[in-house]
């Protein structure tokens, strides 16, 4: 319309502003719609311009200097020539005062500052477009009104009146509408608040990972306007989806996988979500037909790293604005900044949990009782050693007081070590079992200390020593036994040569009083009771391991199958005896009739242990002893034996006495009824075999008997290849060993068993083929020789003579008479004697020993 | 004992065990000598060539292993006949040791006087064989 009026002449526009710029600001913008414009700083002057020159359309401020707005306006209506021209007062409008004021001096409109500019010109153009029509319809009113406690009595013109309320009216519809969008920010501003707080509130209670993602999700979806979420953690290079809501179920599924990657990571990857942003398309949502399309990614982070991805959908398809995305990216930072936490409370929650249960297997694989208590007395471990030594199951005793500890079992010590956080060592005590028994124990203690060295409880080692006293009990029965073989036998043999002498001249003295029919009965006692004596002294003799045997190649399932023809005519109908031969016996070197008289022997007091009957068993078997099993049953050595078992299903045997019943005239039965040297005998025989010799009783269920004999490698039968030797000493370089050796057969098999160990070996069968061979210069480093052979040279001597000539060659000597007996004739000799038999191991043990002194 | 008395030498430490020896062999016949040690017996054999020879083992100086070897070296021929006490340890087994030396038998303490005689018949009656 403005348009149409610049065609003509342009509408003069006056307008009465104090404030340059304001004036300078209006008029521009009213010359820029093409309207004249003229300006004065107040009211008189603009008066005065005014009536120079009528303007089409005044707007004036109110305060001015000089002359107000409201007196100018009155002077203008006053004016005849002026009252015509419209008259917009520029108003505050902040009291309805304002409004009556401006009705009282003829105002014919109101405009509130700061100006809109469309609805300024609005109102410029509808007071110039009706200006002819508002003069025609002049008419004067009077209306009473009451307001704010206040009667105002108006008179104007109906037209002024009515514009004057439409553009009250505008501007409080005005006013409202901009009220009313300050509350919907001011709500939605709450809202977001409420939302930050709550998210900043949810993060702080979360401790992993998937807490911190549900957390922030659900939380997000209190943001204003979000309807979904879902969130995406970033670590060692793999995105995985932890938590979402609101979102289609199969596409945000939280997985431990790592997930597909779309739009927002291949993003991250890039570096190129730095703040949050939206993201259009997502490939993701586009799967789902819920019908989203777009979603705000928040990049969660961490001193520039990104950890995570935070993704919230808006409602109604609609994109994120710029002030939300910059409230996400905070947001966002305080995520990351959880999350990292999170990871590091889970990761260190994971090192606890790892270290704890390595401390606990450790504690469960020791064998020791473990025990740690806290200053108070309660358990807080309670290994697996102490549940079954001690018979409490772990959480029957876990923060309960060491039911252990009592005043009776604790002593001082370890009480005292408790407050005061002392180490204690090796006290023995004991401790009673759930059960009540009580168990030899030795106590350690030490102070668990807390980081600033504190006394936090105590750890408590408990070692079970029953085993160990057992072993020691053994050992200390295994001395004793060889001690009194020792004496026995030396009193023995003492005895022998005396009775050597009474008997001889007893039995001359018989022939000198042959006529005293009394003096002859006399002798006869004497000599009687000598005879006796000396059947003590041969058991004694065999006790003390001083018996002379006849060691033969044995096979033990031959010698027990015609053991027990004897046997059932002996034990008589009440005895049912059973023989389990084992399978593959290996052979054994011992005295044939002394194993018989040692079984003999053990089946005799089998019946006597059955006074009512009962089974007697004989079994074979071979036995491999290794050194955990020879440690744990002192005099037995580690090696190839072959064992005989004889158990009776008898009264069995107490446990105070089982460990003395190999003593010599240790006895149970009636005086008279055995000479209690029967067992001693045995264990004589078993000893002096190389062997050993066990007793396992239970009273009332019966008695085994398991007699060790070593198996013989170098015998006639030694054909039968070894099985699960030792492992050997190889020969380091292929070292030559010269044998000498009589017996052919036993030659041959040293030769095959040297040269599997590696070396060289030469063989010839006496002392002087030995000289000749090392003479020719074969370059022998050992010479291996039997003692006793036939000739001038022995393998003593034989030695001596390669010390004298060859000293850089080393001598081993073998002989069936163990070492001690040699050394009396080996004299200073510096060769070394292996024993027969000997296992392979030993042969090669003492050839390498001997090649590397 | 017809013709000329054997000739028995015995070696023994212990001076009665020696006179019992002696007294039961010169009643019956023979004509004994005797040493307390394997020196002795060395020198005596080698002077007189005994017809028999009686020795203990275990002996101060020279033992009965050595008395063995001496004598079997320069008179083969001559049976030995070996007193054992107690001759086995819990380790060896000197008996036999002493068999495997050469000793024609072994005579085990105690013995009686007529178990002596036996063996020493048997011996002389064969001085080549082994019992």
């Amino acid at each position: 319309m403005s348009n149409d009026r610049n065609q003509r002449t342009p509408a003069t526009i006056l307008i009465a502003e104090d404030s340059a710029t304001q004036a300078q600001e209006l008029s521009f913008l009213l010359e820029e719609h093409g309207f004249a414009v003229k300006a004065a700083q107040n009211g008189r002057i603009a008066l005065e311009s005014a009536r120079r020159e009528v303007p089409d359309l005044i707007i004036s401020d109110i305060v001015m200097p000089e002359m107000d707005g409201y007196t100018f306006c009155r002077s203008v209506k006053a004016d005849a020539k002026l009252s015509q021209v419209p008259f917009i007062l520029v108003t505050s409008l902040s009291s309805p005062h304002d409004v009556f004021k401006g009705l009282d001096v003829g105002a014919d409109n109101f405009i509130v500052k700061p100006y809109d500019a469309s609805l300024l010109l609005s109102r410029i153009n509808y007071l110039l477009t009706n200006r002819d029509l508002r003069k025609a319809g002049k008419l004067q009113v009077g209306i009473e009104i009451e307001l704010s406690g206040q009667r105002h009595f108006i008179t104007a013109e109906r037209q002024q009146i009515l514009d004057l309320l439409i553009s009250t009216y505008e501007q409080a519809v005005r006013l409202y509408d901009a009220l009313d969008a300050r509350q919907r920010e001011l709500t939605r501003s709450y809202e977001t608040l409420n939302a930050l707080y709550g998210i900043a509130e949810g993060l702080n209670h979360c401790q992993t990972e998937v807490e911190v993602a549900t957390s922030a999700v659900e939380r997000g979806l209190t943001l204003p306007g979000v309807k979904a979420g879902w969130f995406y953690t970033f670590r060692d290079g793999a995105f995985r989806l932890v938590a979402s809501r609101g979102a289609h179920k199969d596409l945000f599924e939280p997985s431990d996988e790592p997930c597909e990657e779309c739009h927002c990571q291949r993003m991250v990857r890039r570096g190129e979500l730095r703040a949050s942003a939206n993201i259009v398309e997502c490939e993701r949502l586009t799967g789902a037909a819920s019908g989203l399309r777009y979603h705000a990614s928040v990049p969660l982070m961490v001193a520039d790293q990104v950890n995570g991805i935070l993704n919230l959908v808006g409602g109604d398809q609609r994109m994120f604005s710029e002030d939300e995305l910059r409230t996400l990216s905070s947001i966002g930072n305080q995520i990351g900044v959880a999350l990292e936490r999170a990871q590091l409370h889970e990761s260190l929650e994971r090192k606890v949990r790892k270290r704890t249960a390595e401390l606990s297997s450790i504690l469960d694989s020791t064998p020791v009782p473990t025990v740690t208590i806290d200053r108070e007395g309660q358990v807080t471990t309670w290994n697996r050693a102490a549940e079954s030594v001690f018979g409490y199951p772990t959480e029957d005793v876990l923060g309960k007081a060491d039911p252990l500890a009592g005043s009776d079992a604790d002593p001082e010590e370890t009480r005292a070590a408790l407050q005061s956080g002392r180490t204690v060592r090796g006290i023995e005590v004991q401790r009673r079992h759930k059960n009540g028994h009580a168990i030899d124990v030795r106590i350690s203690v030490a102070p668990l200390l807390g980081r600033d060295g504190e006394v936090r409880g105590q750890v408590r080692m408990l070692e079970d020593q029953r085993e160990r006293k057992r072993v020691e009990d053994q050992l200390r029965q295994a001395q004793k036994m060889e001690a009194i073989g020792n004496l026995t036998g030396g009193i023995a043999h003492d005895f022998n040569n005396l009775l050597t002498i009474i008997i001889g001249n007893v039995d001359m003295l018989a022939r000198v009083v042959e006529e005293n029919a009394s003096a002859r009965d006399m002798v006869e006692e004497a000599l009687s009771a000598c005879l006796r004596g000396a059947d003590l002294t041969r058991q004694l003799l065999a006790f003390g391991r001083r018996q002379t045997l006849k060691p033969e190649i044995v096979d033990v399932n031959r010698l027990t199958r015609s053991m027990v023809k004897l046997l059932n005519r002996t034990l008589g109908e009440n005895v049912r005896i059973d023989l389990i031969e084992g399978e593959a016996l290996w052979p054994v070197v011992i005295d044939a009739a002394q194993l018989d008289a040692a079984i003999v022997n053990l089946a005799v007091n089998a019946r006597d242990a059955m006074p009512g009957g009962g089974r007697l068993t004989i079994e074979t078997t071979n036995v491999q002893v290794d050194e955990s099993f020879a440690a744990s049953h002192p005099g037995l050595n580690p090696g190839d034996y072959v064992v005989t078992s004889v158990t009776d299903t008898g009264t069995g045997i107490p446990p105070d006495i089982v460990a003395r019943i190999f003593e010599p005239f240790f006895t149970t039965k009636e005086v008279n009824k055995g000479t209690g040297l029967g067992l001693a005998m045995v264990y004589g025989f078993v000893k002096q075999s190389g062997g050993h010799i066990t007793v396992y009783s239970e009273v009332g269920a019966g008695t085994t008997f398991r007699l060790y004999l070593p198996r013989a490698v170098d015998g006639a039968r030694a054909g039968e290849a070894p099985t699960a030797l030792p492992p050997r000493q190889a020969a380091r370089g292929g070292e030559s060993v010269l044998v000498v050796e009589d017996n052919d057969g036993v030659r041959q098999m040293v030769v095959r068993q040297l040269k599997e160990l590696g070396y060289r070996v030469e063989a010839v069968a006496e002392a002087g083929a030995a000289i000749s061979a090392i003479e020719r210069g074969a370059g022998i480093d050992l010479v291996f020789s039997d003692v006793v052979m036939p000739g001038e040279m022995n393998g003593i001597k034989l030695a001596a003579e390669i010390e004298r000539r060859w000293p850089r060659i080393k001598v081993l000597l073998t002989s069936g008479f163990p070492e001690a007996a040699l050394s009396r004739t080996n004299g200073e000799n510096r060769a070394k004697i292996l024993s027969k038999p000997y296992r392979t191991d030993q042969l090669s043990r003492a050839i390498s020993e001997l090649l590397q002194s | 004992m017809t013709t000329q008395a054997k000739r028995i030498l015995i070696v023994d430490d212990d001076d009665q065990i020696r006179n019992l020896l002696r007294t039961v062999l010169e009643s019956h016949g023979y004509a004994v000598r005797h040493a307390a040690n394997g020196l002795e017996a060395a020198k005596l054999a080698e002077a007189e060539t005994p017809d028999l020879v009686i020795t203990d083992i275990f002996m101060p100086e020279a033992d009965g292993f050595e008395v063995l070897a001496v004598i079997k070296k320069s008179h083969p021929e001559i049976p030995v006949i070996v007193v054992s006490g107690s001759q086995v340890t819990p380790n060896v087994d000197f008996l036999h040791l002493a068999g495997r030396l050469g000793a024609y038998s072994v005579l085990h303490k105690p013995f009686r006087p007529q178990q002596l005689v036996e063996a020493v018949e048997t011996a002389l009656a064969n001085p080549s064989g082994r019992s």
